[in-house]
This record gives C-alpha cells, sequence and structure tokens, in this order.
C-alpha cells in the first residue's frame, strides 16, 4: 500500500512538473492569465456586492453574507478545477478513442487523467480568492475561533469533494452518452451563477433538488449558512459533521458509478 | 457577391449540423434554457421582495432586462478571437492568406454563420420560453427601430472588438490570459450583468467613457425605456464612435500583424 501511494505521489508531481513547463512556454501569458482570472472573480464580487447593497440585502442576507457566499462557491470551484479538474477532459477522450489508451496503462485511468490535465498552476489565483474569502468572512462576522477555522478548511475540502463527485458521474454518463456538453454547461451555469445566492429563494423544490438530487446545495449554500448560523436546525459543528459525510457518500457512489461505467466502455472503433 | 453569398450558405448549414449532430445535447440545451429564466426570475423578485420600484426600475421591467440581457449576449456572442489564435497556432492562418476571399471578410462570414446557428438554437427557444410563460408580461418595451439600429451596432462593434483582440495572437499566440483580463473589465462596465444605473456615481461616470457600454448597455437601456428622447441619438452617436475606432484599429492591426506573421515548419 505505502509503495503505491509513493508510486502515485512521484507519478503526479512528475506530470504536474511537464504541465508546468509546458505552461511556461507562453510565459506572458501564463502571468496575464493568473492576473486576469483574480480580476474576473473580483469583479463579479464587487459587482454582486453593487448589487445587494442597492437592495438592502437578499432574502435576510446581508451584503457581506452573500460576498462571503459568492467567494465561498468560488474558492470551492477553483479548488476544484485546479487539484481534480483534469478529469473534465473525459467526455473528448471517449469522443475520441483516446480513452483507450488510459485504460490500457497499469495504473489507475482516473488518476492518470486527471493529474495529466490537472491545472494546479490555477491554485497560485487560489491564494488571492481564499484572501478574499478570509476577508469576507471577517466583515460576516464569522469570529476565527480555533473550531470555526477548522470548520471552515473541512468545509472547502468537502465543498471540493461534492463537486468531484457530481462531475464524476455526468463524466461517466458521457462513456454512454458522448456528447454531455450541455449537461455540463448547466451544471456549470447553475454552481457558478445561482449558487452564490441562498438556495431557498428558487423555491422548496428547487432547494430539495439542490440538496438531495443535484447537491450543489451541499458545496455551497449550506457550508457557508452552517458557518454564518443561517441554517436553522444546525450548529457549526454538527452541520459541518453532516456536510462531510454527505461528500464520502457521493464520493463513494461516484466511485462506484465510474467504475461500473468504465466496465461498458466501447471504443469509437476508430 | 456571389461566392460570399454561397460561402455564407454552407457556414449556416454546418454550424447547424455541427449543434444538431448530438440532439439529446441539444434538448439538455433548452432545458438549460428553461431553469437559466426559472431561476434568475426568482433571484430578481428575491431582490425586490417589499419594493415596487428601485432606480425608477420596476420588478417587470427588470426581469425583462435581464431576460433580454441573456438573449443579446446569445446574439452577439463572437468566437472570432478564438478562431484566430487557433489558426495562428496550427499555423492554417496561411492558408487563409492564399484564399482569393479575404480573411476578414471571411471570418465576418463565419461570425454571421455562427449568430444563425445561435439565433436558430438558442435565441428563438428563449423568445419562446419568455413570451409562452408570460415572463414579460407587465414589463414597458421599445422594440422600435432605434433599438434595431442600436443592437446591430453593437453586433458590429463586438466583431471589431473581437477581432482586434485577435490579433494580439500575432505576437503572443496564446491570448486566454488577456482575454481573462479583458473579460473581467468587460463583465463589469458592459452592463449585461448588472445594469450601469445600479453603479455608484463615479462607476457609472467611468463606464460611459469606455466602450463597453455600446455593446450591451446602450440597446437594452433603449429597449426599456431607460434611454428615450433625444438620448437616444447621443447615445447611437457614441455606438458609431466606437464602431468606427474599433474598425480602423482592426484594420491597421491586421496589416500590421501580417508581416509580422510566422508559420511552423513553413
Amino acid at each position: 500500500m505505502g509503495a503505491k501511494i509513493a508510486y502515485y505521489w512521484n507519478l503526479y508531481w512528475h506530470v504536474l512538473s511537464m504541465q508546468l513547463r509546458s505552461r511556461m512556454s507562453f510565459r506572458l501569458n501564463f502571468f496575464v492569465m493568473l492576473v486576469g482570472v483574480f480580476l474576473r472573480e473580483a469583479a463579479t464580487l464587487a459587482l454582486m456586492v453593487v448589487l445587494v447593497q442597492k437592495f438592502d440585502g437578499l432574502a435576510g442576507w446581508r451584503t457581506w453574507e452573500i460576498a462571503f457566499l459568492y467567494s465561498f462557491v468560488t474558492l470551492t470551484f477553483r479548488n476544484f478545477s485546479s487539484f481534480v479538474g483534469g478529469i473534465g477532459t473525459i467526455p473528448a477522450l471517449v469522443r475520441t478513442g483516446e480513452m483507450d489508451v488510459y485504460l490500457l496503462t497499469p495504473s489507475d485511468p482516473l488518476f492518470l487523467i486527471n493529474c495529466r490535465n490537472t491545472m494546479i498552476w490555477r491554485s497560485f489565483y487560489n491564494i488571492g480568492i481564499f484572501a478574499v474569502t478570509l476577508y469576507c468572512a471577517y466583515q460576516a462576522g464569522i469570529a476565527f475561533t480555533p473550531g470555526a477555522v477548522c470548520c471552515l478548511a473541512v468545509l472547502i475540502l468537502c465543498g471540493m469533494f461534492i463537486l468531484f463527485a457530481v462531475y464524476l458521474i455526468v463524466y461517466a454518463a458521457a462513456i454512454r452518452v458522448v456528447e454531455v456538453s450541455a449537461l455540463l454547461k448547466i451544471l456549470d451555469g447553475v454552481y457558478k451563477q445561482y449558487m452564490v445566492y441562498p438556495i431557498p429563494i428558487y423555491g422548496r423544490v428547487a432547494a430539495w433538488i439542490f440538496t438531495f438530487l443535484l447537491p450543489l446545495g451541499l458545496a455551497s449554500y449550506y457550508p457557508s449558512g452552517v458557518l454564518l448560523n443561517r441554517v436553522s436546525g444546525l450548529t457549526m459543528g454538527w452541520g459541518t459533521l453532516a456536510i462531510a459525510a454527505a461528500a464520502c457518500l457521493w464520493v463513494a457512489a461516484a466511485l462506484l458509478l465510474w467504475r461500473a461505467s468504465i466496465r461498458k466502455y466501447n471504443s469509437t472503433g476508430t | 457577391m456571389k461566392q460570399l453569398w454561397d460561402y455564407l450558405k454552407v457556414s449556416c448549414k454546418i454550424e447547424l449540423e455541427n449543434q444538431l449532430i448530438f440532439r439529446s445535447n441539444f434538448f439538455v440545451s433548452i432545458l438549460f434554457v428553461i431553469i437559466r429564466v426559472v431561476m434568475l426570475l426568482a433571484l430578481w423578485s428575491a431582490l425586490y421582495q417589499g419594493k415596487t420600484q428601485v432606480e425608477g426600475i420596476s420588478l417587470a421591467t427588470m426581469k425583462c432586462y435581464t431576460i433580454v440581457s441573456i438573449v443579446f449576449e446569445l446574439f452577439i456572442a463572437c468566437k472570432v478571437e478564438n478562431s484566430i489564435t487557433e489558426k495562428v497556432k496550427d499555423g492554417s492562418i496561411s492558408m487563409m492568406l492564399t484564399r482569393p476571399a479575404s480573411y476578414p471578410v471571411t471570418l465576418f462570414i463565419e461570425h454571421l454563420a455562427g449568430t444563425f446557428q445561435a439565433v436558430v438554437v438558442w435565441v428563438v427557444p428563449y423568445l419562446l420560453v419568455i413570451f409562452l410563460c408570460g415572463f414579460a408580461k407587465g414589463a414597458q418595451l421599445y422594440l422600435g427601430p432605434w433599438f434595431w439600429l442600436s443592437a446591430a451596432g453593437a453586433y458590429l462593434l463586438m466583431f471589431f472588438y473581437q477581432f482586434f483582440f485577435g490579433m494580439i495572437a500575432f505576437w503572443t499566440q496564446e491570448i486566454n490570459g488577456f482575454l481573462q483580463a479583458r473579460d473581467a473589465v468587460m463583465l463589469v462596465f458592459s452592463g449585461s450583468m448588472v445594469p450601469l444605473w445600479f453603479f455608484p456615481g463615479r462607476l457609472f461616470s467611468i463606464a460611459q467613457y469606455l466602450p463597453f457600454q455600446a455593446m450591451y448597455s446602450t440597446p437594452l437601456s433603449i429597449m426599456i425605456g431607460k434611454i428615450a428622447g433625444a438620448d437616444i441619438r447621443t447615445a447611437l452617436l457614441v455606438q458609431a464612435g466606437w464602431i468606427l475606432g474599433f474598425g480602423f484599429l482592426a484594420q491597421f492591426c491586421w496589416r500590421k500583424s501580417r508581416r509580422r506573421m510566422i508559420v511552423n515548419g513553413g
């Protein structure tokens, strides 16, 4: 087991260093990109603050609470795309038949696909987004006690893994239906544009869907609500535990589904 | 001229077939349209809770602004800069230069074909959802000639603007970073996400001196009556100025960049 972990660890860093070198061949673009992405997120946050301030809050949430929810969602999504976003190439691999190559290697295909295409260099600007999240948390009135800091760290990780599970389920579906770009567009759009607001504003049915069926709320509204004490009936500690348990369940389900789909994989035959 | 027209017809057909090749994907796209509309309306209803008007704009008008801004975004969406970057990177730009039709003209025709596809696949379903579900009910809208003129102006401006940015690829090969930085500024000052009249005074003044408001805010504000009377003419003149400015700039950069072109392996 130890040897296996060491093997994957070395492989991960080896592939990563290759990827970083390839990125650095367009050095100017690389650095402008880092600034650009941070600017984009900051601009969206600023717009949201302007909007919510104009309307004196949203559904009982104050401006900085909404700003915290927004920055939490952004941070979770950015962490997801930095560390496990490499799996996003699965539909393209299925479509082109390149998936065969990954399935024939002795290493775990999911791991290889992820680290071959992962964008860990993006974590440079995650640092900036993390700083903004902390600032928004402070402004929203979250006390930085050791317990709250632990809960925040766990909830960010849980959010990342819930997104991993949801996206992996869609990618597993790609093995059967090949084209899932519209479905991914829905996921991206709903998470990045609409989960940045408290989900009860979308109505009971939508809130139920985003909690149990498509658990994007577990990576946005609930963790932020738990930290801000805005979810009735859930304290910070119990809320964190419940979200962590849900994250484990979703990840396990997604991995099972992925394995089942891989067994049914048919190459494009080209 | 006939050749260009034929090229446009073929491009439209290809764009449409590309979009419709995976039918299930197409129907899921329609579902996304409905989800997006429903969620946006819920958001604005929550924001307007207990208020009849904010900055002189009613909830019904604001809902309409938001939905039409999405439709408008789809209408003027442009892939010109990506197309140029890809061709510069893989060297196929050299093939484009040997064609009898000029490359900018070819690009504009492809842009028109992309718009045709967007109108058929996205804009029409959007409008159907909006009107069939009565989302636009109660909104005071102006859909007269000034609106269409400003919409056409925004379309043209977006093309020249993206063409100009695409030229950067001749110098840097990869422009994604520049686009991210530019989109950040555009997102704030175009009024596509949050209408400019909700901005604090200084930010609003800055927006007036930038080209982005001429892309989204001008046509949308004319549509909902926020710009009316003599102000329409002023807004259209400003928009025309930006179109001419970016048109000349794009032409100038195109001439310069052709001399800089390096084709890998050629």
